[in-house]
Order: C-alpha cells, then sequence, then structure tokens
C-alpha cells in the first residue's frame, strides 16, 4: 500500500458520487481561466500564482484536466 | 490489499454456490467467512452480545435481502462481506441512539411516546448506506482542508500521470523529493482529517484507515452497489 494506491481508491469512491472529482468534465474553463493555466503548464507561475491556482482548482476540479493536458503539449 | 478491478472469478463461482444454497459453500463460510465478520465486528468496537447480534443481521442481509446477489466479482468476497457487516454496524449504532434519544424524550412532557417516535424515524426515507454516506462526507470534508498545492500536484501526478520530474519543472524547479514530501504530507492529512471527523461523528464506529481504504475500494460495492 502506498499514498498513490490509497488516493486512487478514495478519488474512485467519491467518483461514484460526483464524476467531477477526477476532473473528468468535458467543458474547457473559461478563456482567462485556461490562459493562467497555460502560464502555469509553461512553468511562468510563481509561487503566489501556484497557490493561486491551486486554490482554484481545488475548486474546479474539472479543470485538473485541462491543466494536464497543457502540461503535456510542452513536455 | 489491491484497488485493481479485475474480476475476481473464483470469488463470484463461490458467492453465486451460496446464492444456489450449496452446501459445501456455506461449510465454507460458516468456517472462514462467519469468523471474519465478527472480527470485524469487534475492531470496530462491538461488544460480544452486540457482535453477535449484528452479525445475524449481516447475514439475513446477505441471503434473505439477496444482498450477496448484488456482488458482481469486481473485488474480492470478502472485502465486500467485510464492508457489509461495518455497514451493518453502523446501522445498529445508529439504531441503538435513536432508540436511546427516544426513550430519554419519553420521560419528558412530549406528547406521543417513544415507540412512535421509533416508527416515526423508520417512516424517514430509508438512507440504504450509511457507511457510504459517512465516507464520503468524510473525505469531502478532508478534501476540502487540504492543502491545495499538495492536493493538486497529487491529482496531476496520480490522477493525471504527469511525471514528477515535469512537476518539478512548474513548481520552481524544486528537488523530486520535495514534490514526494508534499505528496507524502497531504495524504497524511487527508487521512488524519478523515479519520478524525468519522470520530466525531460516529465514536463508536472504530474505523481504521486500512478498513476505510477495504470500505472505500474492495467493499465498495457493498455499500454503493456495483460500479456503473
Amino acid at each position: 500500500m502506498n499514498d498513490d494506491q490509497d488516493l486512487l481508491i478514495l478519488t474512485r469512491f467519491l467518483n461514484r458520487f460526483d464524476p467531477d472529482v477526477e476532473g473528468r468534465a468535458a467543458e474547457p474553463p473559461p478563456a482567462d481561466v485556461a490562459a493562467r493555466l497555460d502560464r502555469f503548464a509553461a512553468g511562468e507561475a510563481d509561487a503566489e500564482e501556484r497557490g493561486s491556482v491551486a486554490g482554484l482548482l481545488k475548486e474546479h476540479p474539472e479543470w485538473v484536466r485541462y491543466l494536464a493536458g497543457a502540461i503535456r503539449k510542452r513536455a | 490489499m489491491s484497488s485493481d478491478t479485475t474480476f475476481h472469478a473464483a470469488d463470484f463461482e463461490f458467492a453465486q454456490d451460496l446464492l444456489a444454497g450449496d452446501e459445501p459453500a456455506w461449510r465454507r463460510f460458516d468456517a472462514d467467512y462467519v469468523p471474519a465478520i465478527a472480527q470485524r465486528l469487534r475492531c470496530m468496537g462491538a461488544s460480544e452480545a452486540d457482535a453477535d447480534e449484528v452479525q445475524g443481521l449481516v447475514i439475513e442481509r446477505l441471503w434473505t435481502r439477496q444482498k450477496l446477489a448484488s456482488y458482481s466479482g469486481n473485488g474480492p468476497l470478502m472485502g465486500f462481506v467485510r464492508t457489509t457487516a461495518s455497514n451493518a454496524w453502523l446501522e445498529y449504532l445508529r439504531k441503538h441512539r435513536r432508540e436511546v434519544h427516544a426513550s430519554t424524550l419519553a420521560g419528558e412532557d412530549e406528547e406521543g411516546d417513544a415507540m412512535d417516535r421509533i416508527a416515526g424515524d423508520k417512516n424517514d426515507a430509508p438512507q440504504e448506506s450509511p457507511l457510504a454516506e459517512l465516507l464520503r462526507e468524510a473525505l469531502k470534508f478532508a478534501l476540502e482542508r487540504a492543502d491545495a498545492e499538495a492536493l493538486l500536484i497529487m491529482r496531476l501526478s496520480l490522477l493525471q500521470d504527469i511525471k514528477q520530474r515535469d512537476l518539478c519543472g512548474l513548481w520552481g524547479g524544486v528537488h523530486e523529493g520535495t514534490i514526494s514530501a508534499k505528496k507524502k504530507q497531504v495524504m497524511t492529512q487527508i487521512r488524519d482529517d478523515t479519520l478524525g471527523y468519522i470520530e466525531e461523528r460516529e465514536p463508536n464506529l472504530q474505523i481504521n484507515w486500512q478498513e476505510l481504504l477495504v470500505a472505500c475500494g474492495e467493499g465498495a460495492e457493498a455499500i454503493l452497489g456495483p460500479a456503473g
């Protein structure tokens, strides 16, 4: 058992109630949010902005998938 | 323990044999599963007398109410049965609490009597899986309290398969050890807050982290029904 495995179990469980927990929603974020996420994905966010974006995504986990996609495009 | 969703064919066939009334299967259930139910209940704080009563409720639920028929083999049968026991114990605790509350009120100048109030409770919309609801509430509470950056790292790493070295770059070029430490920190926080919430809400439940993971993972079908 490890932390990754634990979170996966918990997320799958919560996902049975709320499909947005894993950030699987199809709707893209609004343009201003997308721009912030793109800057984050480009590694251009400073500590303050990272904290702000993290807080935003905590409230809107459905946008995590967009961020992940933006990171992958640049990797 | 595993979180995989591999089909557990042997357990599924065993469950079908049980449902069909196969005698050797029943003997095996009595030998292997009934003691596990009793052990689970005692670990969760049940006295011997309570454990005996709830064990009967679990078995009644599995057979008479055909709960076992909802087992699809998406996890070990033992996890399904143990989680059914955990859920039955929580229902038992809550029912007992209502009865105590009602009998206390009966001594006061309320209209009606205790049995009326209990009957009133029973007429409320039934909560089929109180354990599922409790776990959901506890986890949501813990996630709301979790450090946002550490939680984002966990989500990107685990759920979106973003490589750790890419995360290091996004977080100002920190060492991979820093990212690992943040992940560890947030999981510890989630664990502590989840268990703390449950302890506050249901002090007699006595569920530990490993058993909670069983209930959310391999036993989830017992309290949520088959995955869609």
